[in-house]
Order: C-alpha cells, then sequence, then structure tokens
C-alpha cells in the first residue's frame, strides 16, 4: 500500500494550495501532501529524488506558474530515466482543448480541471485519491 | 450739188491779161481774156488755136532780145515742175499792128502757172503777164536824173535811148535773176517738202486718203490699199461708202453733215470696214475737213488705223472683266456723275437701262460697316490722294450677300488737283465664301487645339509656334507669353540638341515617338514623358511639325509604386498573416488567462463561502447566512459568465467543421438534454419534423438549436399553456429551421440588438441570462454560412428562423445511409 507515500502539489496560488489541501483533507485518507510553490522548487526536488529520497506516489501539476511553468516541468520529468514513472494529473482551471492536448502529448497521466464549486472538488479530491493511491498499481 | 463758178465770166472780166495755152511743143493758145487781146493789140481769132511763139516771135531788129528764149525756158520749166514760174521782166516788143513792120518797145513782167489734172499732170498753162513798160521807163527817167543826165538829152536820139534801155533791161533782169534764185531755192524746198509729204503719204504706217466732198476716194496710200485689201486703182472708182460695215454707215454719213454744214471740221471714231475677201475689220477714223480759201468745203483727209488687234484685246479684256466679275467705276468730282462698266451693274444686282446709282442707292448695297468702311476710305482718297483697296460685304437685290474688293484711285487735273475717283469692284463673293469657311475651319482647328486636352504645338518649318494648347503653355510654364510666331528655340534656349535632331528628322518627313522617356531637369526631378513628333503636310509637302507630349510622370510613379507593392505583396501578406496569427494568437491567450484568472479567485471565493457555510452555520445569526448565501450566488452567476465568455471565444477561434448533420436528430437531442435539466414539465413541445440534411458544424449546430430552446423555454415560462413548436423546411438549396415559442415575444425594433452580445431585454431577476446566448447562436451561424432572424411582437411570442446550407449528398454519405 502506498498511504504512506506522500503526493507533490505543485501549485503557485496560495488559495489554491489552501483548499486543495482542504479538499484532501475533507476526504479522509492518509497520504500526505507536499507542496512545491513553482516550477523551479518543483525541479529542485529531483536531485533529491536522485540522492535516494522518497519518491512521490502522484505529482498534482498545475500548468500557469510564474517563472517555469507546469508544461516544461511535466516535459522534464517524463524526460527522466527514472522520475518519469510517477504518475503526474494536471490539475488545473483551464478545460482549453489546447492544454489538454499538450499535457498528453507532454507525458500527463491525467487531465482534470478543477471545479469552481468546493463541494465538486472535494469529490474530485477523493476520487483522486482514491485512484491514484489506492487502486492504482505502479512499478516496484 | 454746187453750182459750178461762171469762170468764163471771171476769166473775161479778170482786169489781168490772161492767156490759156496747151502744154504742146507750141503752146498753142486756146483762150484769151480780152485783156490780153487789148494790151497786145490782138485780135482773138488771129491767135487762138496758133501757137504762142507763131503769135508773139522774137523781134529780128533786135540781136540782143533773148525774150521769146525766156519765156519758152520758162513754160517748160513750168511743164517739167509743174510749179508756176515767175520771170524776170522782158523787154518783148509788140508788132505794131499797123502792118508797118515796126515794133512797139514794151517791157513785161510774166508768170506762168499749170493747171495740173487729178493725177498731176500738166493740162493747161496759164499764161499771164503784166505790162510794167511804164515802171521801167519811169526808173529809168529818175535814174537819168540822178546821174545828171539831162532827160531831154536821154530822150533826143531813138537808138541811143533804145539801146540805154536794153542795158537797163539787163540790169534789171540781173537784179531779178538774183530774186529768182530765191524763189528757186523756196520753190526746190516746197519740191523737198511736197516730196517729203508725198514719201509720208505713202509709206505712212496708216492709211490715208483723200476724199471728194461725195465721199469718192481721190487719193489713197499704200497701207490703206493694206488695210482694205482692195487696190489702189479700185478704190479710185469706189466710195468710202461702198467699204463701211452697214451698221456703222449712218453714224458716218450723219458725221459728214455735220462737218459740211460747219458744226466742226474733223471728228474721229471707231468703225467697221468690209475688206475685199468679206472679213470685217476695226479701224479708227480720224477725218478732216480741207477748206479752200473762201472757206468753203473742199476735200476730206480721212486717217485710217487697223485697231481690229486692240479691239480683239478689248474684246478679251471684257470677256475677261465678265467673267472675273470684274467692274471699272468713276467718279467725277465736279459734276458728281458716275459711270459704270457693265459689270458693275451686275455686280450690284442693277439693270443696265439705268443710270449709275446715286449715292444712297449706292450704300443700300452694302452692309451697313462695310459702308462706313467704304465711305471713310474714299474721303480719304479724295482728300489726300490715298489709293485704296478693301473687302466690303454687299446686299444684293435678290437679298443675297456677297463680297466685293473695291480699288480706288485719285484722278488728277493738270495742276495736280484731284478731279475724279477711279477704279474697280470686283466681285470675290466665291473666294470670300470659301476664305470664310476656311477661316471657319482654322477657328475651329486653333478652338481644337487651344483646348485639346493634351499638350501640343504646332511649328512652321522654321519651328515657329503656328498654335499650342492650353496645355501645352501650363506644362511648359508659359503663362500668358505669347509665342504664336517666336521660334521654339527662341523660347526654349536651352534645348537639347537632341530634340533639335528629333525636330529636323521630322521635318524631312519622319514620325518619331517615344511611350516613355525619362528627363531629368534641370533642378535634378526626374520626368517622364510620352511623345509623337510628326510633319504635316501641304499638298504633300512638309509644312512643319506638331509635336504632341504628354507628362506621365504620376502615371509612372504610380506604376513603380505599383511594382514595388506586386514585389512586396507575398511578403506583406506573410507579415499580415503572422501578425494575424500573433493577434490571434494573444486573443486566445487573453481568453485563456480569462479562464484561468478569473475562475481561480472565483473558484477562491466559492471555496470559502462554502467553507464558512459549512463550518460556521451554527456561528452565525440568519442575516450571516443570508450574507453567504449571496455572495455564493453571486458567484454562481459569475462562474455562468465566463463559461458563456469561454463559449463564445471558443465559437469565433475553434475550427469549423463540414459536417453532414440531421437537423431533426439534432432538435430531439436538445430536447432530450433539456428534459433532463432545465425543462419544467408543464412546457409542450412539438418536434414533429421531416428528417433534412444540411452541411454544418456538429457541435456548432447542437449549440444553437440548445440555445434557442433554451431562450424558448425561458421566455414561454409564464405562459399558461407554453408551448414551443419545431419546424424544418426546405427552401431551394437552403434549409430553414424554425422555433415558435408562445411567450412574451418583444417588440421587432429589438430584433438587431438581441443578437448583440451582453444585449438583454428584461431585469435579471425576472429571465436571468448573460446576454450571450443569442450572440453565439448568431457567431456559430456566421461561421457554418448561415443565418439567423426572428419574427415578434410583444405578447405574440417569438419565432426563431435559422437558415443553413442543404448537405451535399456525396458517394460516401449515401453509402454510410444504406450501411445504417
Amino acid at each position: 500500500m502506498s498511504a504512506d507515500l506522500p503526493i507533490l502539489l505543485i501549485e503557485d496560488n496560495p488559495l489554491d494550495v489552501d483548499l486543495t489541501l482542504r479538499a484532501f483533507q475533507r476526504c479522509e485518507l492518509a497520504n500526505p501532501i507536499v507542496v512545491a510553490r513553482d516550477g523551479e522548487e518543483a525541479l529542485a526536488w529531483i536531485p533529491r529524488w536522485e540522492a535516494g529520497e522518497t519518491l512521490p506516489v502522484l505529482i498534482l501539476l498545475d500548468l500557469n506558474m510564474p517563472r517555469i511553468d507546469g508544461l516544461t516541468v511535466l516535459r522534464t520529468l517524463k524526460a527522466h530515466a527514472v522520475l518519469r514513472c510517477i504518475p503526474i494529473v494536471v490539475l488545473t482551471t483551464s478545460e482549453e482543448e489546447r492544454d489538454i492536448q499538450c499535457a498528453y502529448e507532454s507525458g500527463a497521466n491525467s487531465y482534470i480541471a478543477k471545479p469552481v464549486g468546493f463541494d465538486h472538488f472535494v469529490d474530485v479530491a477523493r476520487h483522486i485519491e482514491l485512484y491514484w493511491c489506492v487502486i492504482n498499481k505502479l512499478p516496484g | 450739188m454746187h453750182e459750178s463758178p461762171p469762170y468764163q465770166q471771171l476769166f473775161e472780166a479778170s482786169p489781168h491779161p490772161y492767156l490759156i495755152l496747151r502744154p504742146n511743143d507750141d503752146f498753142t493758145i486756146v483762150a484769151v481774156n480780152e485783156k490780153y487781146l487789148k494790151a497786145t493789140d490782138t485780135q482773138r481769132q488771129h491767135i487762138v488755136g496758133r501757137g504762142l511763139f507763131e503769135i508773139f516771135p522774137d523781134n529780128p531788129l533786135q540781136a540782143a532780145n533773148h525774150g521769146a528764149a525766156d519765156l519758152r525756158a520758162s513754160l517748160n520749166r513750168v511743164l517739167s515742175d509743174k510749179h508756176p514760174d515767175v520771170m524776170s521782166v522782158q523787154q518783148y516788143d509788140i508788132p505794131l499792128r499797123d502792118n508797118s513792120g515796126r515794133f512797139e518797145l514794151k517791157y513785161w513782167s510774166p508768170v506762168n502757172t499749170p493747171v495740173l489734172d487729178a493725177t498731176g499732170n500738166v493740162i493747161y498753162i496759164i499764161h499771164h503777164v503784166e505790162d510794167v513798160t511804164e515802171f521801167i521807163l519811169s526808173r529809168e527817167r529818175g535814174s537819168r536824173h540822178n546821174d545828171d543826165h539831162p532827160l531831154g538829152k536821154i530822150t533826143t536820139g531813138a537808138e541811143r535811148m533804145e539801146a540805154n534801155i536794153l542795158q537797163r533791161a539787163a540790169e534789171v533782169k540781173k537784179g531779178i535773176s538774183t530774186l529768182f534764185l530765191e524763189r528757186q531755192r523756196t520753190r526746190e524746198q516746197l519740191l523737198e517738202s511736197e516730196r517729203r509729204f508725198q514719201a509720208t503719204f505713202e509709206q505712212a504706217a496708216v492709211g490715208i486718203a483723200i476724199l471728194s466732198l461725195e465721199g469718192r476716194w481721190l487719193q489713197v496710200n499704200q497701207t490703206l490699199c493694206e488695210i482694205v485689201g482692195y487696190t489702189s486703182h479700185e478704190l479710185m472708182s469706189m466710195s468710202f461708202m461702198d467699204i463701211t460695215y452697214a451698221d456703222d454707215l449712218e453714224v458716218d454719213l450723219g458725221l459728214l453733215r455735220q462737218m459740211l454744214s460747219g458744226e466742226m471740221s474733223t471728228y474721229a471714231r471707231e468703225k467697221r470696214y468690209v475688206r475685199k475677201d468679206s472679213s470685217v475689220l476695226w479701224v479708227g477714223l480720224t477725218v478732216s475737213l480741207v477748206q479752200k480759201t473762201d472757206h468753203s468745203p473742199d476735200y476730206f483727209i480721212a486717217i485710217i488705223q487697223n485697231i481690229q488687234a486692240r479691239k480683239e484685246t478689248e474684246g478679251h479684256l471684257n470677256e475677261a472683266k465678265r467673267i472675273a466679275h470684274f467692274g471699272h467705276w468713276r467718279w467725277n468730282l465736279n459734276t458728281r456723275e458716275h459711270s459704270w462698266s457693265d459689270e458693275i451693274y451686275q455686280i450690284y444686282g442693277r439693270p443696265l437701262e439705268l443710270p449709275p446709282a446715286d449715292e444712297q442707292e449706292v450704300s443700300r448695297y452694302f452692309t451697313a460697316e462695310s459702308w462706313k468702311m467704304l465711305i471713310a476710305t474714299a474721303e480719304k482718297c479724295r482728300h489726300e490722294g490715298v489709293a485704296y483697296q478693301c473687302d466690303a460685304e454687299i446686299v444684293r437685290s435678290d437679298g443675297n450677300y456677297g463680297w466685293i474688293i473695291v480699288r480706288g484711285e485719285a484722278v488728277r487735273d493738270a495742276g495736280g488737283h484731284i478731279v475724279a475717283l477711279q477704279g474697280t469692284v470686283q466681285d470675290i463673293t466665291e473666294r470670300k465664301q470659301a476664305e470664310v469657311a476656311l477661316q471657319h475651319n482654322k477657328e475651329q482647328l486653333r478652338l481644337f487645339i487651344d483646348y485639346a486636352p493634351a499638350s501640343l504645338a504646332m511649328f512652321d518649318r522654321n519651328m515657329r509656334y503656328l498654335a499650342c494648347s492650353q496645355r501645352w503653355r501650363s506644362d511648359y510654364a508659359l503663362g500668358d507669353d505669347e509665342v504664336i510666331g517666336v521660334r521654339h528655340y527662341d523660347v526654349f534656349p536651352d534645348i537639347s540638341q537632341q530634340w533639335k535632331d528629333i525636330h529636323q528628322r521630322c521635318l524631312a518627313g519622319e514620325v518619331i515617338r517615344n511611350d516613355e522617356d525619362r528627363f531629368e531637369r534641370a533642378d535634378g526631378t526626374v520626368m517622364w514623358l510620352r511623345w509623337e513628333v510628326r510633319p504635316w503636310l501641304v499638298d504633300a509637302t512638309v509644312g512643319g511639325i506638331v509635336i504632341f507630349t504628354e507628362d506621365i510622370t504620376p502615371q509612372k510613379h504610380a506604376e513603380e509604386i505599383l511594382q514595388q507593392l506586386n514585389l512586396t505583396l507575398e511578403q506583406r501578406i506573410a507579415e499580415r498573416t503572422a501578425e494575424l496569427k500573433a493577434l490571434n494568437q494573444s486573443l486566445e491567450s487573453f481568453v485563456y488567462s480569462v479562464s484561468h484568472d478569473l475562475k481561480a479567485p472565483l473558484r477562491g471565493v466559492e471555496g470559502y463561502s462554502r467553507l464558512l457555510e459549512e463550518d460556521y452555520r451554527d456561528r452565525l445569526d440568519d442575516e450571516g447566512r443570508l450574507f453567504i448565501s449571496n455572495i455564493r450566488a453571486g458567484v454562481t452567476r459569475m462562474n455562468e459568465l465566463i463559461d458563456d465568455l469561454l463559449a463564445y471565444s471558443r465559437m469565433e477561434r475553434r475550427t469549423i467543421e463540414s459536417n453532414v448533420l440531421d437537423v431533426a436528430q439534432l432538435i430531439h437531442q436538445a430536447v432530450t438534454e433539456c428534459s433532463a435539466s432545465v425543462m419544467p414539465d408543464a412546457i409542450e413541445i412539438i418536434a414533429d419534423v421531416p428528417s433534412i440534411k444540411v452541411q454544418g458544424d456538429r457541435e456548432g449546430l447542437a449549440l444553437v438549436i440548445r440555445n434557442l430552446l433554451e431562450n424558448a423555454i425561458k421566455f414561454s415560462l409564464h405562459a399558461i399553456h407554453p408551448c414551443i413548436e419545431f419546424d424544418v423546411y426546405q427552401a431551394g438549396e437552403r434549409v430553414v429551421m424554425k422555433i415558435h415559442d408562445n411567450g412574451i415575444g418583444f417588440d421587432m425594433k429589438y430584433a438587431e440588438r438581441i443578437f448583440e452580445i451582453f444585449e438583454r431585454l428584461h431585469r435579471l431577476e425576472d429571465y436571468p441570462g448573460t446576454g450571450i446566448g443569442l450572440a453565439l447562436v448568431k457567431k456559430a451561424l456566421q461561421r457554418m454560412n448561415g443565418r439567423v432572424w426572428v419574427q415578434s411582437a410583444p405578447g405574440q411570442g417569438a419565432t426563431f428562423y435559422i437558415e443553413l446550407p442543404l448537405a451535399q449528398v456525396t458517394s460516401n454519405d449515401k453509402r454510410a445511409q444504406k450501411i445504417s
């Protein structure tokens, strides 16, 4: 079981970070959430992971971020020989076809539009954790 | 007939002694008068019919007596010279008729006069003698007295006296012979004169004749014979009447009568003779009457000149005048009389039988203007003697206008005073009309050139301006300078040799042109000219050249710009496309940020208001809870707006597909969707429509139908029996879908506005909505090559129509239909 493995949330907007954390809390599931506040911070994890730090069970990735955006982070990780196996779910406000297309082409494992309604968001968070942290199997 | 004078009585009654001798050898006495008989103491019957020298022989007693010989010599001179011969005083003693055989001493002064016949032959000699014996003897006595010779002494001895007398006679004879010599000289001069006259008479270039008072030819010269073609012999037997042209005879006879009656002594006229060969000949005739010493008419002298050639010339001249409409006039200033030739009558149209018109009448022959001018010039001529020539316009009696050329000059008398004006009038109507026509043509041509919408100029062979258009003037900055008549090269001294060469070539007959010629002006600006230089011809010879130029600099510039534009067009299109792409991208990114950046804070408001509502419900009072509820309603509305706006912008820029769509199917789908979400049960929906295929974008058309349906539901919700009815029908190559509701309807004045974005006709609490739905419908149809319109009235419901192209059925579609 990967209930104790962390989920990496890459999100620049503090309100969104807070709301996302609250939504996942409401799901009453166990995985801890680690936050990277932008692309740079996210990529800074790579050397640490390479150094043996525990890999996240799931990465939740926002696309619109300052400095290094979500797609760059996505492509960098998916280009990494080891790290490319980490499931990356794009969690963003955009419902643009182009964004969806680009995300999948860059190796995204899933694409989820953040709903505006909080109740709906809590429901989405529950589904994510259940699926990716409980149901989904990762390579050893 | 004139009565012959009584010559016999005159002869007999003459106080002088006369003998009439026949010019034969004997000088036979044919007549003698009483005086002679008395003076010589002879009897007529003794001497008439006998020879002179038989009657009066030399005195045999006088040895020195030469009287008879002298007389014979004198008579012979008369015969040969045919002139009177005056002899020296002769002592010719007369035999005493007492039969005593003695002689009486007599001194005589004899004169012998010839009588000539018509041919000049001596037919008689009149021997006339004066007895001067007393005179001679008295002189003899006086002379003796002066020499102191006593008279008695002289007269005493008869013999001595006789000798003295003879001596004296010889002396007298000597003195007289001096006189004789003078007379002889005079006679010779006369003879010479006569010979000259004879020669003149015969050799004269004019015909000369002497005619009797009855008109018979008495003497004619050779020239006259040649003129009339008769010999002199023939003429002598004729009268002038025989050869005078019948029409001219009457006048001749009248004139002769006037002469004979003493009214005039000479006349001159032109008349015609009929020559021997029957041809008619014009002659100029001058006739003078020769009178005798007693002033009675003697004979006529006629001078006849052949004027046939002149007459013919005159005839030709008259003919020429007639043909040329050339008339002659003369105005005598003293008598105020006019004389006109026939042509003038014809020119003015005045009957020939009338006299020349007076000034007032003549003034009516002219236009007022011409008359004024004529009067002025004629006055000048009259006062200053200035000859004049001017064209004048006439009005003929038939009312037609014509043109004449009038020439005039002053005629002066011997004193230099102007006494008359004379001149000519020539009808030049035809020429003038041609001139006027030509002038008219010239004027038209001038106008044409003047106002030609091109720059053109006409030059003569010396490159002098004949004409140029106003455009030429303005194009070459000539202003109002007078250039006509000025050389082109004087107007433009800096003109290039290249142009001069072109001009010369064209003057030699070439046509040279250039459609695009580049010129650099002195100030460096570039000018483009289209030009053509061509010769103009007069009777196949070059009269000069015409230059046509057109400043095509603006066209040329436009062309250059166009070429430049063409070159850069592709690039510009690419640039514009890139610009549009960039613009589109920025628009997309804008819409993207709107969707992202607006939704993120909205999500925050939604999330926290929801957390507040859930986690703090108990700690809030009712009013607090109402506030949270209002916040969340605003969030919902905000979310709808953002979603609609995103949908609209997506419709604007999304790729439209061209699908074959069944409208009926899409309607049913929309009705189903709405029934599941927003459709109240009370609404009746009639969607029994035929299956007609259109060409369109599936998502777009679905959106259109759903929006229209939602719209219809919203506005008919409050009707007593809400009813929405669909219909679909084909109209030619188009398909129309109609959706009718029985809702509140609206005023048609809003029929256009309702399709604009954010346009709303109602308050939000009455009819919620973003004001984007119908704008989205219109946008979608625009992009699908369709259109939308509406029919409504307040309270009458509304009917929306959409129209799309009929589906193009392809083989693939047919197969697909079969399979399904």
